[in-house]
């Protein structure tokens, strides 16, 4: 198991079952696979890219259904709310994106869910968050209590790109006047764990840039 | 902040792979690609090229093969991809694994009630053809809870974990208990087997089953 090609299968099938690995900004990492640097340069992160043709979105011109994400229109507009938050210039790229507080996302998030009920919205929240880092849509932090955006939104192509913009244009970024005094519960960062099929981008326009559309099936 | 990559679709892997196919061929083997990786249930070769004609099957095959993945068929002529056995060996050599720990005992909690309990009392067919991790015996939360001796807020966030990766999935047909999910369709014959030696290791750990099981493991680590 010493050869290039081994290393390199390994790598993919490691990524396949734990999520995009974070390894020591020295490392070159499998080949095919994205190095993505985090801001500080402390660290890179490993992001399988495979060919257009390959992706998930065949599935739909297959008659095929990926793996169901639960609350899709939910986890959706979480996802929507933190690229709002964590990608401060659209114009470039949402990786790596700035952190946000947890209360900028909560305001955010109500505004887009029409200021539902403040513990049903913490509650999808909390569940959307812990959702989109189980797959390295996001990342959460316990200690500071931040959201950043995860390695997997570096593998949005042009035209997914270009959707998300206007719609990070719809939403209006709003000053947090009140601090929800619920603490998150307990969000695992941890990846895609064994042998999932790595979901569709959860994008959260469709085409016409509703928000609606569910992130994966 | 990225490191410079032109095309972020080049993929000198898969490039090098494809190299000798024609266009059309490319995009057969890459749609089968996609269809065994990424779909949530098996495909039927009929839907897939790249299944159905034995050259481009074998182009697949090598593919699946060089990123650590291999070609799993199943009955009525269903295809799917999972670990190659050396890659899962290699991988889990030191340890490692990518479940956390409270998940794999929820899992093994699934598997205990809804396969090997139904197994040993003869409640479920061993079939060789058939997927024999399919189960018609859910397993009810409150036995999750009860057994686990966790918080149930725990357990309930770990069955979230094990629903999205298709680990568990819940058996609405006959009420609201979890059985084991689509990706036990990807395991490989010899991980079929070591899990079902597991089950029976960990459902019957004093049964003489498990103590030649125990024994042939001991022979086997003496001869390799």
């Amino acid at each position: 198991m010493s050869t290039v090609r081994e290393s390199t299968a390994i790598g993919w099938a490691r990524s396949r079952a734990a999520g995009p690995q974070r390894v020591g900004p020295s490392l070159s990492g499998p080949a095919g696979m994205r190095r993505l640097v985090e801001a500080d340069a402390s660290a890179v992160w490993l992001l399988p890219m495979v060919p257009e043709g390959a992706g998930p979105t065949v599935l739909d011109e297959l008659g095929l259904t990926a793996t169901a994400v639960e609350q899709p229109n939910d986890t959706a507009r979480v996802l929507a709310a933190c690229l709002r938050c964590c990608w401060p210039e659209p114009s470039g790229s949402p990786w790596p994106g700035v952190p946000a507080s947890w209360e900028q996302v909560t305001s955010v998030f109500r505004t887009i869910t029409d200021n539902r009920d403040e513990r049903v919205s913490n509650i999808a929240l909390v569940a959307g968050v812990r959702r989109l880092a189980g797959a390295s849509w996001l990342r959460w932090s316990e200690r500071t209590r931040e959201v950043r955006l995860g390695p997997r939104v570096a593998g949005w192509r042009d035209p997914e790109l270009s959707t998300l913009r206007e719609l990070w244009r719809l939403i209006p970024q709003v000053v947090p006047t009140v601090i929800p005094n619920v603490v998150p519960m307990k969000i695992h960062n941890v990846h895609n764990p064994v042998d999932k099929p790595v979901e569709k981008s959860p994008s959260p326009v469709d085409s016409q840039g509703s928000v609606e559309r569910p992130p994966s099936d | 902040m990225t490191d410079p990559v032109t095309d972020p679709s080049a993929n000198p892997v898969f490039d090098a792979m494809l190299a000798e196919l024609s266009e059309r061929q490319r995009e057969d083997v890459l749609a089968g690609y996609a269809a065994l990786e990424h779909s949530a249930e098996p495909v039927h070769e009929a839907l897939l090229p790249a299944l159905r004609d034995a050259t481009l099957r074998r182009s697949l095959t090598e593919l699946l093969h060089g990123l650590g993945r291999t070609l799993i068929k199943l009955s009525g002529n269903h295809w799917t991809s999972g670990y190659r056995d050396d890659i899962q060996a290699e991988l889990t050599r030191d340890g490692w694994h990518p479940l956390e720990r409270v998940d794999r005992a929820i899992l093994t909690l699934v598997l205990v009630h809804s396969v090997a309990i139904p197994r040993s009392e003869g409640g479920l067919r061993i079939d060789q053809d058939a997927d024999t991790w399919t189960s018609p015996h859910p397993t009810s939360p409150d036995e999750i809870f009860k057994h686990s001796h966790l918080p149930r807020e725990e357990a309930r966030t770990a069955l979230g974990r094990l629903r999205a990766a298709g680990l568990v999935q819940l058996d609405r047909r006959r009420g609201t208990g979890y059985i084991p999910g689509p990706q036990f369709n990807r395991l490989t014959p010899a991980a079929r087997r070591r899990l079902q030696e597991e089950l029976i290791l960990a459902a019957g750990p004093d049964t003489p089953l498990a103590a030649a099981i125990r024994i042939r493991r001991l022979h086997n680590q003496g001869n390799s």
